[in-house]
């Protein structure tokens, strides 16, 4: 099975072990793309289309089904030998890439942000996570409409909602601390995600920038909110050193994510007759 | 002909009309609620939507794939490329009618896209990062460049498909050549023009920066990621006054604003031509080969 594994799926790893070892190279040639960084979250869907979607579709597509499942080896063997071996491959092709962009982050003279939405769901941890969780994306939808086209578009669409839900529900992995405004404006420390903002009142409620502005419905925005005594500015932030919690937290999401999808695909082909 | 495009590639046309009337809804809410809003309000609500349009670069890609990729890749696997140029609809006319086409649909729908971003932008006038020439997601995703940028797209995964003639590479390669096509552009795109020299300080609204560099006070250039000789030995906290003190002005390269609609024209002609020599081969080498 190991040997088979291999053979069907040698083009695919080759490809993304050489693309890794590519983005590596740029690390150590100091040329690395900059303008890229911003597109950076979409890469684990390259995944999901191209070594999720297939392992069933194609198998499915060309009818080769047949032959395999009804060989000496069981399809629950089938399946778990695929999950497993793919399954590893995936996550450590997550975890290298992760180190190569903290890398790139590193090397950056304007100091990136490793926190900061574009980049958090491709480093540390959680970029092996989303690796394995959009391989396991492909391969259920895969399983559940058995062609190739609708399958990838399907994980393309529920990869987009995945992300967007994710950089909304990253800021609500803790409470956030508070910064007020003093005399030297709005301090910030280092390194931290700031998630929401908004204006103080006289009486020390923190408003948002939506209340403060329903409040004053109507007039002038600047004046005001002057009159109304909203001359201090608040920040909400997640400092620095919640960057591991928060990768781990996001980690287990993703985890329980990907057994539920590989529990469905498993439904499908094991006990779904052709 | 047009009947039979309809038909086979209805699925797609209706998900990215789908898509985009979406996009348009949630375009139109979020820039009407901006209306009003005081600067730092204003810009709040930009970054938070800004985050998403920042990856407008990539959507063209999508066309490639799923109307591009696909158009002789999967008949050419199916074998079904044997049935459908064996008709009486001869194998040019064929390729040249669904190519042209869908080739439209594309680009009009990538028109579409543009003209709601740009809609879209103009609701935050006074936010610096709503640029929509110093800002490359922004530059290839309004005006005409988008459209060129999905019939691009289109025409390199047609071409690919009917070169590869499988699927799943055709897809691999269409995403790698999209990819580097897309950072060459970024590279690019600030030598469109020769750039304007200031040596005032003032600001530049809307303009696209390509480089600074400081100008010594017996006039001559230092490049601004080199070392000025005065200040060698000055440490990174005391570099810039020193270079201030030394009476150095900073110097900026830069595209001015009204550039805009000429850039965006030289990045569309030059993706059209692009478009053209990818499909033109493929063309010319499906309609000469035995089915």
């Amino acid at each position: 099975m190991l040997w088979l594994t291999w053979r069907q799926h040698r083009a695919q790893t080759l490809v993304t072990v050489a693309l890794i070892a590519g983005a590596a190279l740029l690390l150590v040639l100091d040329a690395v793309p900059f303008d890229v960084i911003k597109s950076l979250p979409v890469v684990p869907v390259l995944v999901g289309l191209f070594w999720g979607v297939p392992l069933l579709t194609r198998e499915h597509e060309r009818g080769t089904d047949c032959l395999v499942w009804t060989q000496s080896v069981a399809r629950s063997r089938w399946l778990v030998v695929k999950f497993a071996a793919l399954g590893t491959a995936v996550t450590l092709s997550g975890l290298a890439f992760g180190a190569v962009v903290l890398g790139w982050t590193e090397a950056s003279d304007t100091p990136m942000d490793r926190f900061s939405g574009e980049v958090f769901g491709v480093t540390g941890v959680v970029s092996g996570a989303w690796f394995l969780a959009m391989f396991a994306l492909g391969a259920a939808s895969g399983a559940v409409l058995r062609r190739m086209l609708p399958a990838m578009a399907v994980t393309i669409a529920v990869f987009a909602g995945l992300v967007v839900g994710a950089f909304l529900a990253r800021e609500h992995y803790a409470e956030p601390e508070v910064a007020v405004s003093g005399s030297h404006g709005l301090v910030v420390p280092d390194g931290a995600l700031v998630t929401g903002s908004g204006v103080v009142n006289a009486a020390g409620e923190r408003l948002t920038w939506d209340e403060a502005m329903s409040a004053c419905a109507g007039a002038e925005p600047v004046s005001c909110m002057r009159d109304r005594g909203y001359v201090r500015q608040y920040n909400l932030y997640q400092p620095a050193d919640r960057y591991w919690r928060f990768q781990w937290t996001e980690t287990g999401l993703l985890l329980i994510l990907t057994v539920v999808l590989l529990g469905v695909t498993a439904r499908q082909v094991v006990s779904r007759s052709r | 002909m047009v009947w039979l495009t309809w038909r086979q590639h209805r699925a797609q046309m209706l998900v990215t009309a789908g898509l985009l009337a979406a996009l348009g809804v949630l375009l139109l809410v979020h820039g009407l609620g901006a209306d009003g809003l005081p600067g730092e309000a204003l810009n709040a609500r930009f970054q938070s939507l800004y985050t998403y349009i920042s990856w407008l670069p990539v959507v063209p890609l999508l066309v490639g794939l799923f109307w591009g990729a696909p158009l002789l890749a999967r008949e050419l696997e199916r074998g079904t490329h044997r049935l459908a140029w064996t008709q009486s609809v001869t194998r040019r006319r064929w390729l040249t009618g669904k190519l042209g086409l869908l080739g439209l649909v594309v680009t009009v729908a990538g028109l579409a896209l543009g003209a709601m971003v740009s809609a879209w932008l103009t609701s935050f006038d006074g936010v610096d990062a709503a640029d929509r020439f110093g800002d490359t997601a922004l530059f290839g995703g309004t005006g005409v460049a988008v459209g060129a940028w999905w019939l691009f797209a289109f025409a390199l995964g047609a071409a690919v498909g009917g070169l590869v003639r499988k699927m799943l590479p055709a897809f691999a390669m269409t995403i790698v050549v999209f990819v580097l096509v897309m950072v060459a552009s970024f590279q690019a795109r600030q030598d469109y023009a020769e750039p304007l020299r200031t040596v005032a300080d003032g600001p530049l609204p809307g303009a696209l920066i390509t480089g600074s560099a400081s100008l010594s006070p017996s006039g001559v250039e230092v490049a601004g990621d080199a070392v000025v000789p005065e200040c060698a030995t000055a440490g990174r906290e005391t570099y810039l006054s020193c270079i201030e003190e030394a009476g150095y002005e900073s110097v900026l390269y830069y595209q001015p604003a009204d550039r805009y609609w000429r850039f965006q024209w030289t990045e569309a002609g030059l993706l059209v031509l692009l478009s053209v020599l990818l499909v033109g081969p493929v063309v010319y080498r499906v309609a000469r080969r035995p089915v």
